[in-house]
């Protein structure tokens, strides 16, 4: 009944009552059926908590006892109010943002998709978009059932899918097909080629003839894999049927790399001189606005980004502040070590690029020389790597000959 | 005479004395709330002591950070630390 919360929403008055009659003054208050409470003493004056409504009778009281009082401060949820009352733009302020409030939930700010693996999230999400899904969207133009069947019809994946608003969110679930087995063409008939000099390391064959084994030197277009096979019964060949060979061979290989690398290398010398630029972007129109400084050469870094976004919805307008920093190109001489570490760096970096992802390399024998400004990077590597290619063959049926013959 | 007299009315009725005489019933948690009702005024308040005057004298209650939490015409409760309260005739 007397909780600091229940006592808030009535209202309440603090009182300093002091002089001699203070005293008085209190037992009076009670006596007269006043409630008080948190009654405080510091030696001088005593400070009381009383209901707002009291107040009148308080200072009657105290005129009565001969006490001097006064009112500290009206605290409460009746004080407030009041003060609001008089704070008309406050009270309006509340009302916008009520309403405000009403009028954005009534849209879609951010679309989620789950219980997809195969199909991209940003396939549907544009797909939704075309749509009506999107970020911004109202909410009661979006039906649902309709939009879970246009995505069902227009993803071959998707088995299944709701469309579901739950607050400002819409969320695409999905379920996804069994993924169809990979079709693979057997109705032509080919050999495997190499396509690189080598040795040969090892060799898998699923169909087709090997023409190579584990040692053998190999050059380029030498066919490792027939796809001829022989029929035979016994020594004798009864008859031959051409076939797709298929094989996992692997071999050595050897490459001649030369890296040219220029020892007086450009750089960049930040002159220590920078303004700020400001962009700001306006549905789709970018406006730029700042001091030309006329630097010639100069960095643009991204200071502060003052973008809106509600949700995913991003709003079509957006101030972005640059730091401008001017710098010079000089020009930077390199030692042999750094040039030539640039050099390993970069083969490091195209490894996988230049002899494809199921490799390694196994040797590598390296020469350097400098001609003038140049330091020339020689690199002889030998990488274990997958080698052969379809070369298809003339015959493309696969009937038996030679039994008439 | 006359307390005599109700003391006298209460025990041959069996009635709870504080509902005949006016004595105070004094409910003590701990040492850090106590709450006095049927009490007549407060006497004196500081934070080391607060004196009440009762039917039955004066009750003197003394302790550390000692406020009045909670006042009116029936009761009186009181907050902090109570190390003693004692009756002065």
């Amino acid at each position: 009944m007397f909780s600091p919360v229940w006592n808030y929403l009535k209202g309440y008055v603090i009182i300093k009552a002091s002089g001699l009659s203070a005293g008085k003054f209190i037992n009076m208050t009670s006596y007269y059926g006043i409630n008080l409470w948190d009654i405080k003493n510091d030696g001088k004056a005593y400070y009381i908590k009383a209901d707002i409504k009291d107040a009148d009778e308080l200072k009657e009281i105290s005129r009565k006892s001969g006490c001097r009082t006064e009112v500290i401060k009206y605290k409460g949820l009746p004080v407030l109010v009041r003060k609001i009352k008089k704070r008309k733009a406050y009270a309006l302020g509340a009302f916008i943002f009520a309403v405000l409030l009403y009028f954005l939930s009534g849209f879609v700010w951010t679309v989620n998709v789950e219980g997809n693996y195969r199909v991209p999230t940003e396939e549907i999400k544009e797909f939704c978009q075309q749509n009506g899904i999107y970020p911004g969207a109202l909410k009661k133009d979006i039906e649902q059932t309709k939009a879970a069947e246009l995505i069902i019809a227009n993803f071959k994946d998707i088995s299944w899918a709701s469309v579901s608003v739950k607050g400002t969110e819409a969320l695409i679930s999905v379920a996804e097909t069994i993924p169809q087995t990979e079709i693979i063409d057997n109705s032509y008939s080919c050999d495997i080629i190499s396509d690189m000099d080598g040795i040969i390391e090892n060799i898998t064959v699923i169909s087709g003839t090997p023409l190579v084994r584990a040692g053998d030197v190999v050059k380029k277009g030498d066919v490792l894999v027939s796809g001829r096979l022989e029929i035979k019964d016994g020594d004798e060949v009864k008859g031959e049927k051409y076939v797709k060979a298929e094989a996992y061979i692997r071999a050595q290989t050897v490459h001649k790399l030369i890296l040219k690398v220029n020892l007086n290398q450009k750089s960049k010398q930040y002159t220590g001189r920078s303004t700020k630029r400001l962009e700001i972007e306006f549905l789709g129109q970018k406006k730029e606005l700042g001091f030309d400084a006329g630097y010639n050469n100069y960095d643009k870094e991204l200071f502060s980004d003052l973008s809106l976004k509600i949700g995913d919805y991003k709003v079509p307008f957006s101030v972005k502040v640059y730091n401008i920093n001017e710098y010079e190109t000089v020009l930077e001489h390199i030692t042999e070590d750094e040039a030539a570490e640039k050099a390993r760096d970069y083969l490091e970096a195209k490894e996988e690029e230049l002899f494809g992802i199921e490799s390694y390399v196994t040797d590598e024998k390296i020469s350097t020389d400098v001609d003038n400004d140049s330091f020339i990077y020689t690199a002889f590597i030998t990488v274990s790597q997958k080698i052969g290619v379809e070369n298809p063959v003339a015959y493309n049926n696969d009937t038996l000959r030679g039994e008439n013959n | 005479m006359a307390r005599s007299i109700r003391k006298t009315f209460a025990d041959a009725f069996e009635l709870p004395a504080e509902a005949v005489s006016a004595l105070p019933v004094i409910t003590l948690t701990g040492q850090v709330d106590m709450i006095i009702e049927n009490y007549g005024g407060v006497v004196e308040y500081s934070t080391e002591k607060i004196t009440l005057s009762t039917a039955c004298g004066v009750l003197k209650i003394e302790g550390s950070k000692l406020d009045i939490k909670y006042m009116n015409s029936q009761c009186v409760t009181v907050t902090g630390v109570i190390n003693a309260f004692s009756f002065v005739e």
